[in-house]
C-alpha cells in the first residue's frame, strides 16, 4: 500500500458522503428544474453570480466540488482493474487522482478570477 | 507448501472473464454501484463547464442554460439523477458497516444509523429543492 493511500481513501469517503446527501437534490435543481423553468430563479445568471461572490460560498463550492471529484476519480481508478482494462492499477489511480487535482485547480482559478 | 495451499493458488490464478460481474447478482449490484462514479463525474464536469461559461459573461452562460432545456439534455440529466440516487442509497446502506462496531463501549446498532441516514438525506434534499423552487 502506498503511504498516501489512506489520504486518498479519506477524500474518497468524504466526497462519497457529501455526494450521497447533496447531489441528487443539486442535479434535480441544476439539471432539470432550473432549465425547465420550474426553479429558473435558482439557476439564473444573476443569482449564481452573486451567490459565488462571497468568500464563504466560494470555499463551500470548492470543498463540495473537489471532494466529489476526488470520490469519482478514485472510484473510476479502481474500476480499471475490475473491468480488466489493460492499464496498471498504479497508473490508473495516479491518473485519476491527478485529474481530480487538475479539476480542483481549474475551479480555484475560475473562482479567484471572478 | 501443503497440497491444500497449492489448490488454493491454482484456483486464484484461474483467469476471470471480463464479464465476471454478470455471473452473480451481488457482483452486478457492486459493479452498478461503482459505475455510478462515471455519470457523477459527468455532472461535475458540467458544473466546471458552467463555471467557465459564467466567468465568460451573462450571454455565454445563458446560451448554455437554454441548450440545457432541450429534451436531450434533460434526459441526460435525468439519467445522472438516477445514478446519483443509486449512489446515495448504496452509500447510506454501507454506513453501518463503515462505522466502528463499538463507540465509547456501546454497540452501534445498524437500524438507527440507516434510519438517520435516509431521514437526513430526504430532509436535506427536500429543503434544497423547496428553497430553489421558491426563490
Amino acid at each position: 500500500m502506498h503511504k498516501l493511500e489512506p489520504m486518498w481513501w479519506g477524500l474518497f469517503s468524504v466526497g462519497g458522503t457529501i455526494a450521497a446527501f447533496l447531489l441528487p437534490a443539486m442535479i434535480l435543481v441544476v439539471g432539470i428544474l432550473g432549465p425547465m423553468g420550474i426553479a429558473s430563479e435558482a439557476t439564473s445568471f444573476v443569482r449564481i453570480d452573486s451567490a459565488l461572490d462571497g468568500l464563504i460560498s466560494k470555499i463551500g463550492f470548492v470543498v463540495v466540488f473537489s471532494t466529489i471529484t476526488m470520490h469519482c476519480m478514485h472510484r473510476i481508478g479502481a474500476l480499471v482493474p475490475d473491468l480488466k482494462i489493460p492499464v496498471s492499477k498504479k497508473l490508473a489511480s495516479a491518473i485519476g487522482h491527478l485529474g481530480a487535482l487538475i479539476m480542483t485547480a481549474a475551479v480555484l482559478v475560475l473562482l479567484l478570477d471572478s | 507448501m501443503t497440497p491444500e495451499g497449492q489448490t488454493r493458488r491454482l484456483i486464484s490464478k484461474r483467469p476471470k472473464p471480463r464479464s465476471w460481474w454478470l455471473l452473480n447478482k451481488r457482483y452486478t449490484i457492486y459493479m452498478l454501484r461503482e459505475l455510478t462514479a462515471i455519470p457523477l463525474l459527468g455532472f461535475v464536469l458540467l458544473c466546471l463547464y458552467q463555471l467557465i461559461k459564467l466567468s465568460a459573461g451573462q450571454s455565454s452562460y445563458e446560451s448554455l442554460l437554454s441548450a440545457m432545456s432541450s429534451p436531450a439534455w434533460i434526459l441526460i440529466n435525468a439519467f445522472i439523477l438516477v445514478a446519483s440516487i443509486l449512489h446515495s442509497v448504496t452509500w447510506i446502506l454501507l454506513m453501518p458497516k463503515g462505522l466502528p462496531e463499538f463507540i465509547v463501549g456501546i454497540r452501534v446498532p445498524p437500524a438507527p444509523v440507516l434510519f438517520g441516514g435516509f431521514a437526513t438525506w430526504i430532509a436535506v434534499s427536500g429543503i434544497i429543492v423547496t428553497i430553489c423552487i421558491r426563490l
